[in-house]
């Protein structure tokens, strides 16, 4: 019996060390090996979710600047709090809720929120954000529909409420299930659901326009 | 409205984001194969979706890359050091009070968290090299320092467990004689010291008096060395209910081995200053250093410029650092052909650089942005060669040509 709570202690104040099968390299997997000292893995980690998390930041949030000072305190607080992450937990969850609470406490500090508009310059030398939206396809005409549609996505996106369009960019860009959402946004899964059905309808009406062109996508 | 639309409406979004099970998917799918209202609202959503596929993800240049890349390296040795996971007052695991006062654990609570862990295999195999170590132990050492200590233990397969075994007995022998030794080292004034901060601390977690607290003698909750009659006595007596009688219990005054790290180092570490490429600080350049890292990170390239210009001039430790954060002020600010020549200067002088990579990398990213591609392949090729580095040159290479 002593034994037996020994190894409860144990388990309730340590992190589990690295399972007995292969590694599958999961996110888990990698902070796990990352609070054993293996720098390797939070590289790994970064390196997957630096985009995605700045890119959130960055939409949902606030203008470039801020967003690559949030994309660098966010993961600074990964590494700060490395030991506290528990593994009954996912690590994109435990990421996002990170970013979104720190975007929060950002905004309200500085006590207005803005929406980079496409036309405003991010910075003094650099393109403003609707330059930078690239179009890949070779031929010249479907380059600058692309890239129409490209600005007219961004632009609609922009106009959602904050709501909305934090569970739309979690969900369709970064891949969280509706039951993930709603951990990290702290409401309900039927709400997270009810405010991606405005999104989407909202969505759907700024870009009826594209409707055609939408059923030539893949 | 059907039944069946109504199922299908509830689950609209679920299917349409593929989180169903494949075969109530299936069932619905064929439902709106088969309903006109249902298949438009589907496709309206799937329509919607194609089109926000279509929007580039915002990218991010590799400004930040240093920063966190050297904070986690530091965090890792931090992590991999023996005295910092054995500290019995780590703040990711507080120390339990001591032996002799602990309260049996609620076997209901303890059941309750232990069966929501994964891998109860993991736990038996722990179990099994925890209950080798805990015997193996000196009997000299504290329980609870031989609990973290067997704690450290990976897990291994059953294979290899007399090799581990032995492995760790060595292990916990050095640590053992480790925290002896700093024992003696802090034995008298700090344990006099500390004793009453322990016993104010003890007395709040307990429902002892303060001085049956102090009498415990601790220099804080992590190990009290009691002899084997005083702490079945005190157990008696607390299991009768009898603890006012604990204040005549003597008890071992050895104060616990300094074996914690410094409290929040890592917290601390990393505060509002992400870390750079760090250098010992053992130049007269750290205020310097210092005030441009503030600069720096609040965005104030030019106040960040001027000190780090000083902290060039003065020569000292930190001065390839200096020069890679005056390139990134230039880089930061759009003024490529500014950033270039402080970046030359770093790579050819400090070919040892501990973050050369990211210097090449920006380097060759401030002669693409110039249009000076063969510089820049110049540079992605020398930065190919450096371990782990290959990979992302290729990347950036490849970007050239587009």
């Amino acid at each position: 019996m002593l034994l037996f709570l020994l190894v409860i202690q144990w388990v309730e104040g340590r992190p589990w060390g690295p399972p007995l099968s292969a590694a599958t390299n999961t996110d888990e997997d990698l902070m796990r090996s990352f609070q054993n000292g293996d720098r390797g893995a939070f590289e790994a980690l970064y390196r997957k979710y630096k985009n995605p998390v700045f890119s959130f930041l960055a939409r949902q949030y606030t203008n470039r600047d801020t967003a690559v000072e949030l994309t660098q305190e966010v993961f600074l607080r990964v590494i700060r709090n490395a030991q506290s992450f528990r593994h009954g937990s996912r690590f994109t969850t435990w990421l996002f809720t990170i970013a979104r609470n720190l975007a929060i406490d950002s905004v309200r500090k500085a006590s207005h929120r803005r929406h980079a508009s496409l036309d405003q310059k991010t910075n003094e030398d650099g393109p403003s954000l609707g330059d930078r939206l690239p179009g890949r396809e070779p031929d010249p005409d479907r380059a600058s529909a692309s890239a129409r549609l490209q600005s007219d996505i961004a632009k609609a996106v922009s106009k959602l409420p904050e709501e909305q369009r934090e569970v739309f960019l979690l969900r369709e860009y970064h891949g969280l299930p509706f039951r993930e959402i709603a951990e990290v946004v702290q409401a309900k899964e039927g709400t997270v659901k009810s405010r991606m059905r405005y999104a989407l309808e909202a969505l759907r009406g700024d870009l009826s326009g594209w409707a055609d062109y939408a059923r030539t996508l893949p | 409205m059907s039944e069946e639309c109504t199922r299908f409406e509830s689950s609209l979004l679920e299917l349409a984001y593929d989180e169903l099970s494949p075969a109530l998917a299936e069932e619905l799918r064929l439902h709106a194969a088969s309903c006109p209202r249902c298949r438009k609202a589907l496709e309206e959503v799937m329509l919607t979706r194609r089109l926000a596929a279509r929007l580039e993800p915002e990218e991010l240049g590799d400004e930040i890359d240093g920063a966190i890349l050297g904070a986690a390296s530091e965090a890792a040795e931090m992590f991999s050091s023996p005295t910092a996971v054995a500290d019995p007052l780590s703040e990711r695991s507080p120390a339990p009070p001591p032996t002799s006062l602990r309260r049996a654990p609620s076997i209901v609570d303890r059941l309750r968290s232990w069966m929501l862990t994964p891998a109860l295999a993991t736990a038996a195999a722990a179990t099994l090299v925890f209950a080798f170590t805990f015997f193996l132990i000196d009997k000299g050492s504290s329980p609870e320092e031989s609990f973290e200590m067997a704690a450290r233990a990976p897990v291994v397969a059953p294979g290899r467990l007399a090799d581990r075994v032995a492995e760790d007995k060595k292990v916990a022998e050095a640590h053992l004689a480790a925290a002896r030794a700093e024992k003696k080292a802090l034995a008298g004034t700090r344990a006099r010291t500390e004793t009453e901060d322990g016993a104010a601390k003890i007395a709040a977690k307990t429902n002892l008096s303060r001085t049956a607290a102090g009498n415990l003698g601790t220099a804080g909750p992590a190990s009290v060395k009691t002899d084997t009659k005083s702490r079945k006595r005190t157990k008696m007596l607390r299991g009768a209910g009898r603890e006012d009688q604990l204040e005549g219990i003597e008890l071992d005054r050895a104060p616990a081995p300094e074996l914690k790290a410094e409290p929040a180092p890592r917290a601390s570490a990393f505060g509002a200053e992400p870390a750079a490429p760090q250098a010992v600080d053992s130049s007269g350049d750290g205020a310097d250093y210092r005030l441009g890292m503030a600069a720096f990170d609040r965005g104030d390239c030019k106040s960040a410029t001027a000190a780090f210009k000083r902290v060039v001039d003065a020569e000292g430790n930190r001065t390839p650092q200096a020069m890679h954060h005056i390139a990134r002020c230039q880089k930061r600010g759009g003024r490529f052909g500014g950033a270039l020549p402080w970046y030359d200067k770093l790579l050819n002088r400090y070919p040892r650089y501990p973050s050369r990579a990211e210097a090449l990398l920006e380097a060759a990213t401030c002669h693409r942005r110039l249009g000076h591609m063969t510089k820049a392949r110049a540079r992605l090729d020398e930065l190919s060669r450096i371990p782990g580095w290959k990979e992302r040159a290729e990347q950036e290479a490849a970007r050239l040509s587009d």
